[in-house]
């Protein structure tokens, strides 16, 4: 059995209408009175970067997954890391010394191709490679997303026996790309004098009547 | 008063000089690099299925017909009604009025008639109701 | 006597030092005045509507709780410019598939058609480029250029979106014509004129002067005019041919660089246009309370001067609060469906402001202007006016005392930060 279904109730057309304008008249009221107020309050939104409490890289976790940076006195050229990234982002060459010593001749990485998966710093077995809080990572040629580790000539493979201790993370790029991901901070300014003081409630509106008469 | 006309024809073509001014001199300042996939239709990232030039909503051509009616009858209200004032002073009210009142009487018979026919209603079942067979 | 020819007079005597009146090169310096008021009307266009732009974009961050552009110069205040020259270094793409001559002509039929609508605009007392004596249907004519500029453009493109966009501006902008065309009727029926300067004389420098505070209607058709007049330059709530949500960009999405900053140009010059054909029409115009046109027309010299600038002033100020009160609206109100557009066109606007013809028309004939019944209406119509301003601004203040309470509970900080005080 379908139930029966009430007929719907057909409002009067001509009280429809007239109370079609009247909502709409005072719903528009109501609305930009309430966008004006808005006009006088704090925004939410905080200027990024440089009026935030702390630089942003500072309230990341220990374990994000920014830039990628490696150590050279510690990298043993294993290339377990080129090896295991699926998208070949990092190339390593090194060429060897008559005496044996073997030196870098490239260990760049390529950002663009990057997607910060990590499997490569987790495949490094002597904490060369490793993940920074660096992000901000726009440069102004695609050419410039491919990071050369190797600064200078002569920048010897590391011996697995006797590694030097990692330098501090971020402290590399930083060295690497001068001014990189440090802009510039400006002092928040000043707090504006409070408001002023709440005047005597005046008609129907006041504080003691918060949710209010419409 | 053909002075202020020559004004405004003037004022136009200035607009349109400035417009073509800007537009040419940016020809020296933009690059242009045409390719095949810039000059194509832009549909969102997808290949255009077809012309644009296809025959769309009819309901836009029926405002446009009732627009037409409105406009010219407006047009020739504004004439009367900047005597309105005049003819009242001088005494002659009821003609200025009864002519106003005319020119909206035909149009309100004539917003009647589109209104209690449901051609202002924008979704309509064009084919009007389904018959069972 | 036209302030064009008065300048070209001014100029033949002081520079050429013959007499205008016989001269044989007169018209060609009336020419090149009118040209060179022309240009300063365009770079007033370029002036008002870059700045209109960035403040716009900061209002609508106050309003969403967040900052706005404030990278470009000093708080963002040149961003209008920088947005210009980008515009301006873009190349200029014409589809393969588009109708080639409808879609490079479409731009400047858009800027013409605003632009020919500063001619008749009365920016002060003797200040209008051409007093046409058939003013208001020389502007509704003229504006309705931009409509079929829209429509070349829409259906030029060859582009779906843009016909949808193109085709639906059409119908938007045809359908208000009626409403702002018979608002506007009441207006001539106050004046007795169609003359823009002659309607700006009828009214006086006092609110109780301004047609907006005559009577009832004229309050009433205030509001249905300036609804329409927002439909009518494709704002929202209204912005329908553009909706990005529903057709992207409407019928400017085909146009790169140059062109496409024209059409956005003449769109921000149109808020500005009918903010300025609502302050004549309606709010009295340049009228400078307490002082009669003819007693500014009477004065010579530095003084003169002096009165106009002030005429200018108090018009622009006029409009320019209006064009904050568009701005204010579209990041009110959400964006209509087509059916309630043409509906709110139709079965309301238009009966609506019919009645108000009728209405104005039956108080003309029946109040007899400066008698009793007159003042009474005119005072209590201002009183209205007052109230609104008052109950707005309690309202205001009563929205955000109470969400203070709440913000302090939470962030312990307050709430306040005037617009001034910028982030
Ligand atoms: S994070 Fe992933 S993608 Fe990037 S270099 Fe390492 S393995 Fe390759
Ligand atoms: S970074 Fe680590 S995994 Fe990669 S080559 Fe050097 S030591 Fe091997």
């Amino acid at each position: 059995m379908v139930p029966a279904v009430p007929p719907p109730v057909r409002p009067n057309p001509v009280r429809a209408y007239f109370g079609n304008i009247r909502r709409a008249v005072s719903s528009t009221f109501e609305g930009m009175t309430v966008t004006m107020s808005w006009l006088f309050r704090r925004p939410s939104t905080i200027q990024y970067p440089d009026r935030t409490e702390k630089p942003v890289r500072e309230m990341l976790p220990e374990t994000y997954r920014g830039l990628l940076e490696v150590d050279l006195s510690r990298c043993t050229a294993c290339l377990l890391c080129a090896k295991t990234c699926p998208l070949g982002c990092i190339s390593i060459e090194t060429c060897k010394h008559p005496d044996g010593a073997r030196e870098f001749q490239t260990f760049d990485i390529d950002n663009g191709l990057c997607m910060f998966c990590g499997l490569c710093a987790e495949a490094c077995n002597f904490d060369a490679l490793a993940h920074t809080r660096e992000f901000e990572a726009s440069v102004s040629s695609a050419e410039q997303l491919t990071v050369r580790f190797v600064d200078r000539p002569g920048r010897l493979v590391a011996k697995a026996k006797d590694l030097p201790p990692r330098r501090p993370r971020g402290s590399i790029l930083a060295a690497l790309i001068p001014g990189f991901g440090r802009r510039r901070r400006r002092a928040a300014p000043p707090e504006p004098p409070a408001s002023p003081a709440p005047a005597p409630a005046a008609g129907a509106e006041g504080p003691e009547n918060p949710e209010g008469t419409a | 008063m053909g002075f202020e006309f020559v004004v405004v024809l003037l004022f136009l073509t200035t607009s349109a000089v400035i417009v073509g001014i800007a537009l040419w001199l940016g020809r020296f300042l933009r690059p242009r690099l045409p390719s095949a996939e810039k000059a194509s239709t832009y549909e969102c990232g997808e290949r255009p299925i077809g012309s644009a030039w296809f025959n769309f909503n009819p309901r836009f051509y029926l405002f446009a017909l009732v627009f037409i009616v409105f406009d010219a009858e407006i047009a020739l209200t504004y004439p009367a009604a900047a005597v309105a004032r005049r003819w009242i002073a001088e005494g002659r009210a009821w003609l200025v009025v009864a002519e106003i009142v005319l020119f909206l009487a035909i149009l309100v018979a004539a917003l009647a008639y589109v209104w209690g026919k449901g051609e202002l209603d924008w979704n309509r079942d064009l084919a009007g109701p389904e018959e069972m067979p | 006597m036209n302030i064009i020819q008065h300048v070209a007079n001014l100029l033949i005597r002081s520079v050429f030092h013959a007499d205008p009146a016989s001269w044989p090169w007169t018209w060609l310096v009336q020419a090149v005045v009118i040209g060179i008021a022309a240009f300063l009307a365009f770079a007033f266009v370029a002036i008002f509507a870059g700045p209109v732009s960035w403040i716009e974009r900061r209002i609508a961050g106050r309003i969403q709780s967040r900052i706005g552009p404030n990278r470009v110069g000093p708080q963002g205040v040149l961003q209008w410019l920088a947005d210009g020259v980008k515009c301006w270094l873009k190349e200029d793409l014409v589809p393969a598939a588009a109708d080639r001559p409808l879609f490079l002509a479409a731009p400047y039929l858009v800027f013409t058609g605003m632009f020919g609508a500063f001619v008749v605009l009365p920016f002060g007392a003797q200040v209008v480029a051409a007093d046409l004596n058939v003013g208001i249907l020389y502007l509704l004519a003229i504006t309705s250029l931009v409509v079929v500029g829209l429509l070349m453009a829409g259906w030029g493109s060859n582009s779906k979106w843009a016909l949808f966009g193109g085709v639906r501006s059409a119908a938007q902008l045809v359908s208000y014509e009626v409403p702002s065309a018979f608002s506007l009727l009441c207006v001539v029926l106050l004046a007795g004129t169609l003359s823009t300067q002659g309607i700006v004389a009828a009214q006086g420098g006092w609110p109780w002067d301004w047609f907006i505070f005559r009577n009832p209607f004229m309050f009433a058709a205030f509001f249905l005019y300036f609804t329409a007049a927002i439909a009518e330059g494709n704002r929202t709530p209204f912005d329908l041919p553009e909706a990005e949500s529903e057709i992207v960009a409407g019928y400017n999405i085909e146009y790169s660089g140059m062109r496409f900053l024209f059409f956005l140009f003449a769109e921000w010059a149109n808020i500005w246009i009918m903010a300025a054909i609502s302050a004549f029409a309606f709010l009295g115009g340049w009228q400078i309370p307490g002082i009669a046109p003819e007693q500014i027309a009477a004065t010579k010299g530095w003084e003169f001067v002096g009165w106009q600038a002030l005429s200018w002033t108090i018009f622009l100020v006029k409009a320019t609060f209006l064009v904050f009160v568009v701005i204010q609206i579209r990041w009110t109100l959400p964006r209509l469906r087509v059916d309630q557009l043409m509906i709110t066109c139709w079965k309301y606007l238009v009966p609506l402001s019919m009645l108000m013809v009728l209405g104005v028309l039956v108080l003309l004939a029946l109040v007899p202007e400066g008698g009793g019944a007159d003042t009474i209406l005119r005072g209590a119509m201002v009183g209205l006016g007052l109230a609104v301003v008052l109950v707005s601004a309690l309202r205001v203040r009563r929205t955000f005392r109470v969400d203070r309470e709440h913000y302090r509970e939470m962030e312990g900080r307050d709430l306040w930060y005037p617009p001034y005080r910028l982030p």
